[in-house]
């Protein structure tokens, strides 16, 4: 029942996005037929193409018309490529999930041991450089940091050849093996946030009763952090990782740019540089989308 | 605030520093300009010429970062003062008014939110075309959201506070509820959310630019700077290094701030070193050193204590023992029969100045194997910290000094002594304890069954999983829990308070220690919870036999319980002795102190009142319920609070209403006060109701000093006098001459309106026994009995016929307590009040109230005076 509810819930949210989205790109400047045609074509061919677009339709009408389209999986046509939209998403997608997913991971993996030493030993030395690295790393924006990794062990240590990208269905190995560069960038500044958030979660148990009680139970320092506290500071942890997802998203628009990743995020910038907006429509409703579920399945009661 | 500056502070401002140095630098002193192209020196590397060197037009990179720098930063400022204001504007409105209007504007926030910022800037840019200007309206539109979200949620937390509804009931507008109340104490979230929204801003800026769709060439900006730079990353680095630096600095400068402003630091050394530190202070300050006088004394207690022979099941071995036991001066002269032997024991904080703060000084006592030893003393006199100390469970911050001796199965073993690992075998069996709150006590998440089980999994009992499961039903069972399979399977917020301290006392109990330490464990629960759980301790000592230490501020609970009883003051035992003589023969100052409060001072012939006197509150068939309703009757609702109540209330009077927690006590009194809503009945009256709260500390605003919060009823009542003269004026025809009169006396209140309240409220202050020199300090500088007396202060200042007290004295210790009832009782005639008092405590409401009202709980209720036990 709870999930049917939320559920419900999470597909409104969805049909109103979907709405705004089409809503915002229908009230832009410029008129579509125009862009196809070119500046010089006639009234009349215009006034035809416009009909043939359905352009004159009422706006609920063209909204249900997209709306069922993008069901379908149709999101148009690129007005700069010349090619379905879909088929263009199909192409850079992978790489960005890729990305994202290497990103996540590498937070995970960086944050939960930290966090849990730094707690485990709070204002030792340990914790208190860790501090000040975890403070810096913060600072550090994603695409500042790429760029320092591209020299560093791009160019002076040679681990890796900046720029050249290597697509997934051009070769897994080799894409995966490039993406670790970029997913560094972008967890690194992430999981120094992760690694303060779950830090503070944990101590904020600690100073509970029923840690107190733990204790008094003789349970060893160590089992009372792994099996009294991280229980109960999880779901805000989660609800934090969540919207890390969603910020991993947005820096993956800009380091992808760094590094030469053909992603989501290249193809959003250059759309909206080109004025291509059927591209951009469709990234807005799908990151869009992404979010919102990242977000409701990370949100604790 | 005058304390020492933080880590993070002082680091902080010497980033900001450096950055605005910087940037100043580049600015003013620079012989370059930022756009000053000469080819010939291009990509130089840094040197004295060129700080951090030249790009591929040759310009000067330390000029331009500057200018980025400055650009990046006044973006990141507009977008916060944007987003700062109107988020704050449409968060405070959405969390006051609430309903529907919070409800659609939240969504839509929630909408908005869920975007990554810098997507839908970038979009909004790509649309509007690329501009320093566009790129501030963009991240200012956007940060609306996340400051809205942060102020809502902490305008909706202060809305339950108490001192939100005090301000209601005294009059107080919303408009000036909302700005003058609660944004004060809200502010400390604003501004660390705005420097977050500053370090948001400024990096997407950055990024916006670096896309080339921010600040436009030519004009520098960083994020430009490093993608120009980026396809040079070979040749010249610098090109993007510094650029990067700077706004790293200029970030982590921001974010160190916003952390020591808001308290975020964890710099004060490990725990270990702490208590290390603490504890050779204490010792150079001569705490826990041998003291040959003491050790007599404390030995002679006991010894005639025992010799008396008047406890209820006097052990023989603990007589045997205790006649043995002449003087104690070492580990080897303790009688085989103490369980517990503490000796010296001293334990201390350090203070913010770093001066030490002894809570418990050279406190001597031996437990013998079956014996209850009772410590009492009032809050903050050192018994739960003595308490802890034997479990070795003292906060982290406390220094130690003494011996703890606890007999084991191998000897002898000195607790202060033991690494944590020792002290973790040695809990649970050898020793275990119960604490005051059982619903913080148990972990929240974790069912009751698998909390039982760590006692034997973490305790090297090994046993298979069937035979456990018996063990802990029976644990169970022992303690009168019957349902024993649910219960297992149970959290802690399934069961009742009585029953979740049942299980606390079955956990502590299920590996038969030698010593329990039972830590308030009555405090939180009412009086009848409270008799079972004392009658079941009583039957599991008698039959285990088990040595306790009982903590109590409760001289009832500890006359019930115990054989022997420590009193302790300010640290120090000041008494001790056998239950008979300390409750029969006190000879300690506190010890008298402590027996008058339990007694206390009736002062209801103090307060005069007539039989015949008016009726000013009269209450018929009132129901109040929460929750939903069923159905659609209006009087079907899932949780009937209250059910056709009655009741009258005559002038002068002294109305007690009393009910265990739970029983409608507080809703009453809040319904009455008309915060919230009834579903039926009537309630007749002319009296202005003015309200003392519980907990003084929520009922007066923090932000805010004592003479503000003093001034506030006589700064409603001044505006609305002010407002009603004014309107006098707009209307009738007064003649020319008139309306001059009138005007002269509006000014004339004006003048007088800040002189006048000034003058009151100091009055006021000294009437409730406070000094002048508190008019100018915070609640938070105030003790718990000094805060209720301003709260008092306060209310009646509102001027009220009626004053509801809501538990004014429960949060007190027992002192303080009579002192206030007495301030109460005073009050009563010299400003003609009624009083409505409410507590769930039979020996106070004896003391003050003239007719009782017992409140069953969701039912009806049986007006008569109640006589229960004392």
């Amino acid at each position: 029942m709870k999930w049917i509810r939320k559920g419900a819930a999470v597909l409104i949210a969805v049909l109103a996005l979907s709405f705004v989205t089409f809503l915002a790109f229908q009230v832009l400047p410029g008129d579509p037929a125009m862009m196809k045609l070119g500046t010089n074509a006639t009234p009349e061919a215009l006034e035809a193409l416009r009909e043939e677009m359905g352009l004159n339709d009422p706006m609920i009408v063209r909204y249900g018309r997209w709306l069922g389209g993008v069901l379908k999986g149709d999101f148009g046509e690129s007005l700069h490529y010349k090619m379905p939209v879909s088929e263009l998403l199909w192409q850079v997608l992978p790489n960005t999930l890729l990305l994202a997913g290497m990103s996540i991971l590498m937070i995970l993996v960086i944050a939960f041991p930290l966090g849990l030493l730094y707690a485990r030993f709070p204002g030792s030395a340990v914790d208190r450089t860790g501090a000040v690295v975890n403070q810096t790393m913060m600072a550090v924006p994603a695409f500042f940091l790429g760029l320092v990794i591209s020299v560093v062990l791009g160019l002076w240590l040679k681990v890796f050849m900046p720029g050249a990208f290597v697509s997934y269905d051009e070769g897994l190995g080799a894409c995966l093996a490039y993406l670790i560069f970029p997913a560094l960038a972008i967890a690194i500044p992430k999981a120094a946030m992760t690694v303060r958030f779950l830090r503070s979660a944990l101590l904020t148990e600690r100073s509970k009763d029923y840690v107190r009680t733990a204790r008094s139970k003789g349970l060893t320092e160590g089992k009372v952090l792994m099996l009294h506290m991280l229980p109960n500071a999880l779901p805000g942890v989660r609800t934090f990782i969540g919207v890390i997802v969603s910020e991993i998203i947005a820096g993956s628009i800009v380091v992808e740019q760094v590094f030469g990743v053909n992603g989501l995020g290249r193809l959003l910038v250059r759309s909206i540089s080109n004025r291509d907006y059927n591209v951009v429509q469709a990234i807005v409703l799908y990151i869009g989308i992404v979010v919102l579920l990242v977000n409701s399945s990370a949100e604790t009661e | 605030m005058k304390r020492k500056h933080s880590f993070n502070f002082i680091c902080g401002c010497a980033l900001l520093l450096l950055t605005i140095l910087l940037i100043a630098g580049g600015l003013f002193l620079s012989p370059y300009g930022a756009d000053e192209m000469d080819v010939a020196s291009k990509n130089l590397a840094p040197s004295f010429k060129h700080l951090f060197g030249t790009d591929h037009y040759g310009r000067d990179v330390y000029t331009r970062v500057a200018h980025g720098a400055l650009t990046t930063m006044l973006i990141g400022v507009m977008t916060v003062a944007i987003g700062g204001v109107f988020g704050t504007l449409v968060g405070a409105l959405a969390g006051y008014i609430g309903g529907t209007f919070d409800a659609v504007i939240m969504r839509i926030n929630d909408c908005l939110l869920a975007f990554p910022s810098i997507l839908l800037a970038l979009v909004f840019v790509g649309v509007l075309g690329p501009s320093e200007k566009n790129v501030v309206i963009a991240l200012g539109i956007l940060f609306v959201p996340s400051i809205a979200r942060v102020v809502r949620s902490d305008v909706r937390t202060q809305l339950q506070s108490d001192y939100v509804v005090n301000a209601k009931l005294l009059g107080v507008s919303n408009a000036r509820i909302l700005f003058v109340h609660i944004l004060p104490n809200i502010r400390a979230t604003l501004l660390v959310t705005m420097a977050v929204g500053f370090n948001n801003a400024v990096l997407a800026e950055s990024g916006m630019s670096y896309l080339g769709l921010g600040v436009q060439p030519p004009k520098a900006s960083i994020g430009r700077m490093l993608s120009e730079g980026q396809s040079y990353l070979r040749s010249a680095p610098w090109t993007v290094l510094f650029p990067g630096l700077i706004l790293v600095l200029a970030v982590l400068g921001v974010s160190l701030l916003s952390d020591a402003y808001s308290g975020n630091q964890g710099d004060t050394g490990s725990p270990a070193r702490i208590r290390a530190r603490i504890s050779r202070k204490l010792a150079a300050a001569g705490y826990g050193t041998e003291c040959e006088s003491c050790e007599v004394a404390a030995a002679d207690g006991i010894a005639s204590a025992d010799a008396d022979g008047t406890t209820e099941d006097g052990n023989p071995e603990n007589v045997a023992g205790a006649t043995k036991e002449t003087t104690v001066n070492s580990a080897e002269d303790i009688p085989d029969s103490a369980i517990l032997c503490v000796r010296n024991l001293a334990v201390a904080f350090e203070k913010a100045n770093g001066s030490l703060q002894t809570v418990v000084k050279d406190v001597n006592f031996t437990l013998h194997a079956g014996e209850r030893l009772g410590i009492v003393g009032e809050s903050g006199s050192g018994k739960s910290m003595t308490a802890l100390s034997v479990m070795g469970l003292l906060p982290d911050t406390a220094g130690v000094t003494g011996r703890i001796l606890l007999r084991t199965d191998a000897g002898l073993v000195d607790v202060l002594q033991c690494s944590k690992k020792e002290l973790a075998v040695l809990r649970g069996d050898a020793m275990a304890m119960v604490f005051q709150e059982p619903m913080t006590s148990l972990n929240p998440t974790m069912p009751i069954g698998r909390q039982m089980r760590e006692m034997l999994t973490h305790n090297e009992v090994h046993l298979p999983k069937e035979e456990q499961d018996k063990k802990l039903a029976d644990a169970l069972l022992e303690v009168e829990l019957t349902e024993t399979e649910r219960i297992l399977r149970s959290v802690p917020k399934e069961l009742s308070g009585g029953q979740r301290q049942r299980v606390m006392i079955a956990i502590a109990m299920l590996l038969r220690p030698r010593l329990l330490i039972l830590d308030e464990p009555t405090t939180a629960l009412d009086a009848e919870t409270r008799d079972g759980i004392l009658e079941l301790l009583d039957e599991l000592q008698k039959k285990h036999g088990m040595a306790v230490l009982f903590i109590s501020h409760e001289l009832a609970v500890v006359r019930r319980i115990c054989q022997h009883v420590l009193v302790m003051d300010d640290g120090h035992i000041v008494e001790e002795g056998t239950v008979r003589e300390i409750f029969e023969d006190p000879k300690a100052a506190e010890t008298k102190q402590l027996l008058r409060s339990l007694e206390g001072t009736d002062f209801t012939e103090k307060m005069h009142w007539a039989q015949d006197a008016p009726t000013i509150l009269s209450v018929k068939h009132l129901h109040v319920y929460y929750g939903k309703r069923r159905g659609r009757n209006p009087l079907n609702y899932d949780n009937k609070v209250l059910e056709n109540f009655e009741m009258e209330l005559k002038e002068g009077e002294v109305l007690g209403i009393i009910g265990r927690s739970g029983s409608g006590k507080s809703t009453l009194a809040r319904c009455l006060a008309g915060l919230i809503p009834r579903q039926a009945g009537t309630i007749e009256t002319d009296a202005r109701i003015g309200m003392v709260f519980q907990d003084p500390y929520g009922s007066l605003n923090r932000a805010k000093t004592v003479q503000w919060l003093l001034e506030e009823p006589l700064r409603v009542r001044q505006k609305k006098e002010r407002r009603e003269a004014i309107r006098s004026l707009r209307k009738n025809g007064l003649t020319g001459e008139q309306r001059r009169t009138r005007k002269n006396e509006i000014v004339a209140m004006y003048r007088k309106a800040a002189e006048e309240r000034r003058h009151e409220a100091q009055e006021m202050l000294t009437a409730v026994g406070l000094g002048k020199e508190y008019a100018e300090r915070k609640i938070t500088e105030l003790s718990g009995g000094q805060r209720q007396r301003v709260a008092i202060g306060m209310a009646i200042l509102g001027k009220p016929d009626i004053l509801i007290l809501d538990e004014p004295v429960s949060a007190l210790d027992a002192t303080v307590q009579e002192q206030v009832l007495a301030l109460l009782a005073d009050f009563h005639d010299r400003f003609n009040l009624t009083y409505l008092f409410i507590t769930h405590d039979e020996a106070v409401m004896k003391r003050m109230a003239h007719r009782v009202i017992y409140l069953k709980g969701k039912q009806d209720l049986s007006p008569d005076k109640t006589n229960k036990n004392g």
